[in-house]
């Protein structure tokens, strides 16, 4: 069994268990794979001798410690990749997620950490979903936790709210940080049009800013 | 420099004192830093663009007491880390060219924000005095500045101006003299000082890295230290003699990265700030003030219900007011070169061998194309370009267009140049400088190039509108808008480069000022009058000379297979051309002498008068467009966007003539 295997299917129980919120079900499994049951059975049976899983008869099937650690990495892996090909290479989303999912088995840990660090250590996927934290990236504050957090293109005209996270590359952070858009500035939302451009103020400056940039800074809401 | 990275100030004014005197300019982007510049200098002012870059620094020179002195406005930037253009050609000016002292123009309606950049240049230690400007707009908004707590604060003199009105300029000049002057003078708290009694406190981390920079190269500057840790390399390149030792240096905070959860830069960013906004607290009261019938106004004009409707319709009241003012007046220039200039010169040099009368009367031409393109379109079309600028409704516009310009894979700012290019091309190429990349202004700059100017539309209605029906003028404007979105999108799409997103800050929406709006409109019109008018007139002289040695016939021969083969046009057309390069709605006066009668219908068909202005307004710009292309964006560029509209101009007319012949 090759590693690519290994890795398509540790991802896919840990998405399932996710989505079950308890274990993964084999013809679950068989289903988002595109395989047989059968097969699958096989290679569940591989993993669990490995140690990546446990495997419960009409239970389902659950990661290990280790196979979750080893799925998470693939998971991040997958989603930087993703961002990157979205944010920097401005390629269309599902090819990205199509894109990512091939290199994610092939690219190196020296080539995945170069790209988070140029991205600013992004934390959060064009999908949404925040991306794991990796040894690259520096140690996040206490309590900071995204379920907290919304996109600023979430806020309505007039409302408040604390810039906290901007998962934009190093030019676009430098550029807004140098009008005054930096984690921690308290900003309101002073002009809102129908399609998602808005403008805020911030520091007694009113900044206008496109609806990429806005989905990409996350902030804790105040409201009206 | 004598020693690595000590900003060493004391030798710039001591070590020749017979040079004069030059002063930077520095502040954030509209706060009023070119009225101070013009208020300071007056006449005399040269543009350059400096190398490597598109971007102007202005310089001028002043006397003062009798001492000459160089005054540089550099362009408006954010923050001394540099991300745009405008940022890297300031910077790159302050390290290689180190001005003796800088005023820093700062925003007193925006304190805080503005403090940040004073906060940096602090820190890399260049003698300064800061302009607090608009104290008149501050006062209105309610806000009250202690120009002397802030002046202990800053530890630097602070003079409160009024830019627009030349209030404080003279004290704010006199500071800055005073500043570096060797002679000790009383100077408010310790402005007189270089060395700050005033410097950011950073935190303990980023304290201690800097300490440590300074325990491994002993000589170096806590600013030079400050900006390393950011890792501005191209900064510390500039400034020092060992830049690998000091980043090597500067690599080391780890720690400080882990405790906080940010990079180091992020941290460093944010202690400014709160420094920044700690200074504006303790100087600053701030007073709410009613809504103003202004506030009200700025609302509607960027609404999702009012906005688009608005914008159109000024925008057509602009193009119907500088086409009807701009024609009458292109009219009257060009009867008045005639009557008083070319006909007496032409009769003068009645005997002189036939090629100089060519390329003096040529040049003449030339010149007055110039004229009767600048004056009446530019300068009307300026005039509104100002006021839209000075009264901050041009990043109202760009705010509104922005989602529609991405689709183009451009940004909001960019619908500036091109509305601006359906009056004239060239002050439209201009205005594309205030976009961020080189790629939104290959992009825009190629799509102006297209975009049928008031010359053209003399053709298209004088031709087309005349001769065959309005609704076939109008369709060549509907074509060209399509060969207009298309060109965008093409390119959008295949050309490489980053994209920065669209960022912008919105100034507060005012009332325009005359006063100001005239001088802009002459200042920009002095640039463009200096740099394409040479280019116009050698270029016709030269073409006279050509057309006089027989040239042009040879020329029609050769480009008869393209012209009456492909095009199915009259073979002098291809003449018209030519002349048409200099000035487009000239293509059209031409063909009426070569056609020999201004009834084009009697020499002409239909689809040839149709196919004849498709091209005439898609091949090459004119010659004023095309030295303004070369101007921004290279000769290399130039030549590109050229050739590509005479390809597409063919193109285009073939298919338009097969398309007739096949249809009619």
């Amino acid at each position: 069994m090759t590693n690519e295997r290994i890795e398509e299917y540790l991802e896919t129980i840990l998405y399932l268990t996710n989505k079950n919120k308890g274990p993964a079900k084999t013809n679950q499994i068989a289903e988002e794979l595109k395989l047989s049951p059968p097969s699958v059975t096989e290679m569940i049976r591989k993993l669990s001798g490995s140690g990546y899983i446990k495997y419960t008869p009409y239970h389902g099937v659950t990661l290990t410690q280790k196979g979750c650690t080893e799925a998470l990495r693939i998971k991040r892996r997958h989603q930087l990749l993703e961002t990157f090909l979205v944010d920097v290479l401005d390629l269309d989303p599902k090819f990205a997620h199509t894109e990512a999912c091939e290199m994610e088995h092939s690219i190196s840990e020296t080539t995945l950490e170069k790209m988070c660090t140029y991205m600013g250590h992004p934390e959060i996927c064009p999908d949404g979903n925040p991306i794991g934290h990796g040894e690259c990236c520096p140690a996040k504050a206490p309590n900071a936790s995204y379920r907290d957090y919304i996109p600023l293109s979430e806020l309505k005209e007039g409302e408040q709210g604390t810039i906290k996270i901007i998962s934009l590359t190093r030019e676009i952070k430098d550029r807004l940080s140098s009008i005054g858009l930096i984690p921690d500035q308290e900003i309101q939302v002073k002009r809102k049009l129908g399609q998602g451009t808005l403008s805020i103020t911030a520091m007694g400056t009113e900044v206008a800013v496109g609806k990429n940039i806005a989905s990409k800074i996350m902030v804790q809401s105040h409201g009206a | 420099m004598t020693s690595c990275c000590n900003n060493n100030t004391d030798t710039n004014i001591n070590s020749d004192a017979t040079a004069p005197i030059t002063i930077a300019l520095v502040g954030n982007p509209n706060v009023g830093k070119s009225a101070f510049f013009s208020r300071l200098t007056g006449v005399g002012v040269e543009v350059s663009n400096y190398p490597g870059t598109t971007v102007e620094i202005i310089k001028g020179t002043l006397k003062h007491e009798g001492e000459s002195i160089n005054v540089v406005d550099l362009p408006g930037i954010y923050s001394l880390s540099a991300s745009t253009e405008d940022e890297k050609a300031a910077m790159k000016y302050l390290i290689r060219e180190r001005p003796d002292v800088v005023i820093n123009i700062i925003d007193a309606t925006r304190l805080a924000r503005n403090l940040n950049l004073t906060l940096q240049l602090l820190e890399i230690d260049i003698p300064m005095v800061v302009a607090l400007n608009q104290v008149d707009a501050a006062e209105q908004m309610g806000i009250k500045i202690d120009v002397e707590a802030l002046e202990a604060e800053l530890g630097v003199p602070v003079i409160p101006t009024i830019a627009i009105r030349g209030k404080g300029i003279d004290t704010a000049l006199h500071m800055a003299i005073e500043v570096i002057r060797p002679l000790p003078v009383d100077l408010p708290h310790c402005g007189r000082k270089r060395h700050r009694c005033c410097q950011v406190k950073y935190d303990d981390h980023v304290e201690q890295a800097i300490e440590k920079i300074r325990e491994q190269i002993p000589d170096i500057s806590r600013g030079i230290c400050i900006r390393a840790l950011e890792g501005d390399r191209a900064f510390i390149e500039g400034f020092c003699e060992y830049p690998e030792q000091v980043m090597e240096a500067a690599s080391i905070p780890p720690r400080i990265e882990e405790t906080h959860g940010q990079p180091i830069k992020d941290t460093i960013i944010k202690d400014r700030y709160g420094e920044a906004g700690a200074i504006e607290q303790t100087t600053q009261e701030k007073r709410q003030m009613p809504r103003q019938f202004i506030d009200r106004i700025d609302e509607i004009l960027t609404s999702s219900r009012w906005g688009l409707p608005i914008f159109a319709v000024l925008m057509l009241v602009m193009f119907y007011i500088v086409f009807k003012v701009g024609g009458y007046l292109e009219t009257l220039i060009i009867d008045i070169f005639q009557t008083y200039l070319i006909t007496p010169v032409s009769l003068a040099l009645s005997g002189v061998h036939p090629l100089v009368v060519s390329a003096i009367i040529f040049g003449l031409l030339g010149m007055e194309a110039g004229l009767a393109i600048v004056i009446p379109f530019i300068g009307t079309f300026y005039i509104f370009l100002s006021v839209m600028e000075d009264t901050g409704y041009l990043p109202r516009a760009a705010f509104l267009l922005d989602r529609y310009m991405h689709k183009l894979g451009l940004h909001g700012r960019a619908i500036i140049p091109m509305l601006l290019g359906y009056g004239c091309n060239v002050p439209a190429i201009i205005a594309a400088r205030t976009l961020n990349t080189h790629r939104e202004r290959i992009i825009t700059i190629t799509m102006v190039a297209l975009t049928p100017c008031s010359a053209r539309t003399v053709i298209i209605m004088g031709l087309v509108g005349v001769f065959v029906g309005f609704w076939a003028a109008m369709s060549i404007y509907f074509i060209e808008l399509v060969i207009i979105l298309l060109t965008g999108w093409m390119l959008g799409k295949g050309l490489p480069g980053e994209q920065l997103g669209f960022i912008m800050e919105m100034p507060p929406l005012r009332y325009p000022d005359m006063q100001v709006i005239v001088k802009k409109t002459w200042f920009r019109m002095k640039g463009f009058v200096y740099v394409a008018f040479p280019i116009l007139i050698v270029g016709s002289s030269i073409l006279g000379v050509v057309d006089e040695l027989g040239m042009l016939a040879v020329f029609e021969d050769m480009l008869s297979p393209v012209f009456v083969g492909f095009l199915g046009l009259p073979a002098f057309a291809a003449t018209a051309f030519i002349f048409g390069i200099l000035r487009k709605e000239m293509a059209l006066e031409i063909l009426a002498v070569l056609a020999g009668t201004a009834v084009f219908i009697d020499v002409m068909t239909p689809l040839q008068i149709y196919v004849f202005a498709l091209v005439a307004t898609i091949y090459v710009p004119c010659a004023a467009t095309i030295a303004v292309i070369g101007k921004e964006l290279g000769w290399r560029n130039m030549v590109l966007i050229s050739g590509f509209t005479i390809v597409l101009s063919i193109v285009v007319g073939g298919a338009a003539n097969f398309l007739g012949l096949a249809l009619l």
